[in-house]
């Protein structure tokens, strides 16, 4: 991705994140068009997200509506110089999600969703590319220092929202042995990227 | 935790509860007293936004999933993107009812993949068949350079199509009047109307040829019932050139 500018001269694909988060703030600004935009631009990623933790379709839908209203109401306090617009946005997907499961109205399957696979996505948005790109390579190559039990624990948790208890039964260790990675894995991640 | 590896944090470190928070791992009334942390705690607040900026990241391995087209109705619904029933004099007045009195438009407009709301606009109004004049588009700004409004007009039909960005009421006992102001002449009203929603306006015949790239719409302030001298009487609260897409 060496090809993007910091400091974009023409219209490459570094605009389309400009664009994201300027529509975000526009969007914060009460700006109803932006709002379409950033929804046709976000939406199928952010189901994806939301179907991933919630394991089902209609649970999925309403936390996506809850999730664009709450945009609608708080993109005033998104701020460019914290976060892309894409990770904001993906936070505000998750907590919905979490919250739904907090709420009891959803009941998992306490076994992974094996049909998702791996979740790569192989034909990824150029705006995906370009949001948060510096974040993402930091994110990776620290993750890449930490072992394989830590590293999985850290991305399985992100992908299913699931717990330390559910960690701990898919992967058939005490409760005490799973948290231990984890944090230790986070402790150490934080150290990585704040380097 | 065992104290015996080298990662081990610290005795005096803290647990990593805002990125546990982040990530979910707690559930039940731990989540809830970390929810509560992150309102009242500035540093904490802090914390969970360096993990949600930095393992937000992972969501590009998220495959997109598709969405139905009714998700965007709700939103637009519960977020006031009502269409109202038009307000505007004379030529538009057969346009009431139809496709504003559902949520087409802004159904249309969620279905539509383009980036830019200008060109989703005239998507929905018209897929042409034969090449015709292309549509003109023009973001109607305040003075502070705001985007207040987005028009836009398909020289087939004569067909205008406001719609507010932001709330714009006019004042008490006044409305707005949209104007075309052709290129070196003098406006011409296109009717009041209640910026509360989208408006739909049928430019007469006779103007449309006025209406081309860099003429401009603007919209004024005017007592009810609009200007009484033909020409636009109170302030000019947004304008903007018209462009062909």
């Amino acid at each position: 991705m060496a090809f993007y500018s910091p400091l974009p001269m023409t219209m490459t694909r570094s605009d389309a994140s400009i664009s994201l988060a300027a529509r975000l703030q526009a969007v914060g600004r009460g700006d109803r068009a932006a709002l379409a935009e950033v929804y046709n631009s976000t939406s199928p990623k952010l189901m994806g997200v939301c179907l991933r933790i919630l394991g089902e379709r209609s649970e999925a839908e309403d936390v996506l509506q809850e999730t664009y209203v709450t945009v609608w109401r708080r993109a005033g306090t998104f701020d460019p110089a914290k976060a892309s617009a894409i990770t904001w946005l993906v936070a505000v997907a998750r907590n919905k999600a979490l919250d739904r499961i907090r709420s009891g109205k959803v009941r998992r399957a306490s076994t992974p969703l094996e049909d998702a696979g791996e979740i790569v996505d192989p034909a990824r948005s150029a705006l995906d590319e370009v949001e948060g790109a510096d974040d993402r390579r930091a994110l990776i190559g620290c993750l890449e220092e930490l072992d394989d039990d830590q590293k999985w624990s850290i991305r399985t948790a992100f992908f299913d929202g699931v717990t330390y208890e559910e960690l701990a039964a898919r992967r058939g260790v005490p409760l005490g042995t799973m948290k231990s990675w984890v944090r230790r894995g986070l402790m150490k991640l934080r150290g990585c990227l704040e380097q | 935790m065992s104290p015996k590896t080298t990662d081990t944090p610290e005795p005096g470190d803290e647990l990593p509860l805002a990125a546990e928070f982040v990530l979910g791992l707690v559930q039940g009334a731990e989540r809830d007293a970390l929810e509560k942390r992150r309102r009242d705690d500035y540093r904490f607040a802090q914390d969970v936004e360096f993990w949600e900026a930095r393992l937000g990241t992972l969501a590009e391995e998220v495959k997109p999933a598709d969405v139905p087209a009714h998700i965007w109705d709700r939103i637009a619904e519960e977020v006031g993107h009502k269409p109202v029933p038009l307000s505007v004099s004379s030529a538009a007045k057969e346009q009431r009812g139809g496709i504003w009195q559902s949520l087409n438009f802004w159904r249309g407009l969620g279905i539509a993949s383009s980036a830019l709301a200008a060109a989703s606009l005239v998507l929905v109004l018209r897929t042409p068949q034969a090449p015709p004049p292309p549509s003109l588009v023009a973001s109607l700004t305040l003075t502070d350079g705001k985007s207040a409004f987005m028009a836009t007009v398909d020289r087939m039909t004569g067909k205008v199509m406001l719609m507010p960005a932001i709330d714009t009421p006019a004042p008490a006992d006044h409305t707005h009047e949209l104007w075309l102001v052709p290129v070196g002449g003098t406006p011409q009203s296109l009717g009041t109307f209640v910026a509360n929603g989208p408006v739909l306006v049928k430019m007469p015949d006779d103007m449309m040829p006025h209406a081309g790239t860099d003429a401009m719409l603007a919209i004024s302030v005017e007592p009810m019932g609009g200007s009484t001298t033909g020409a636009p009487t109170g302030p000019v609260v947004a304008s903007g050139k018209m462009h062909e897409l």
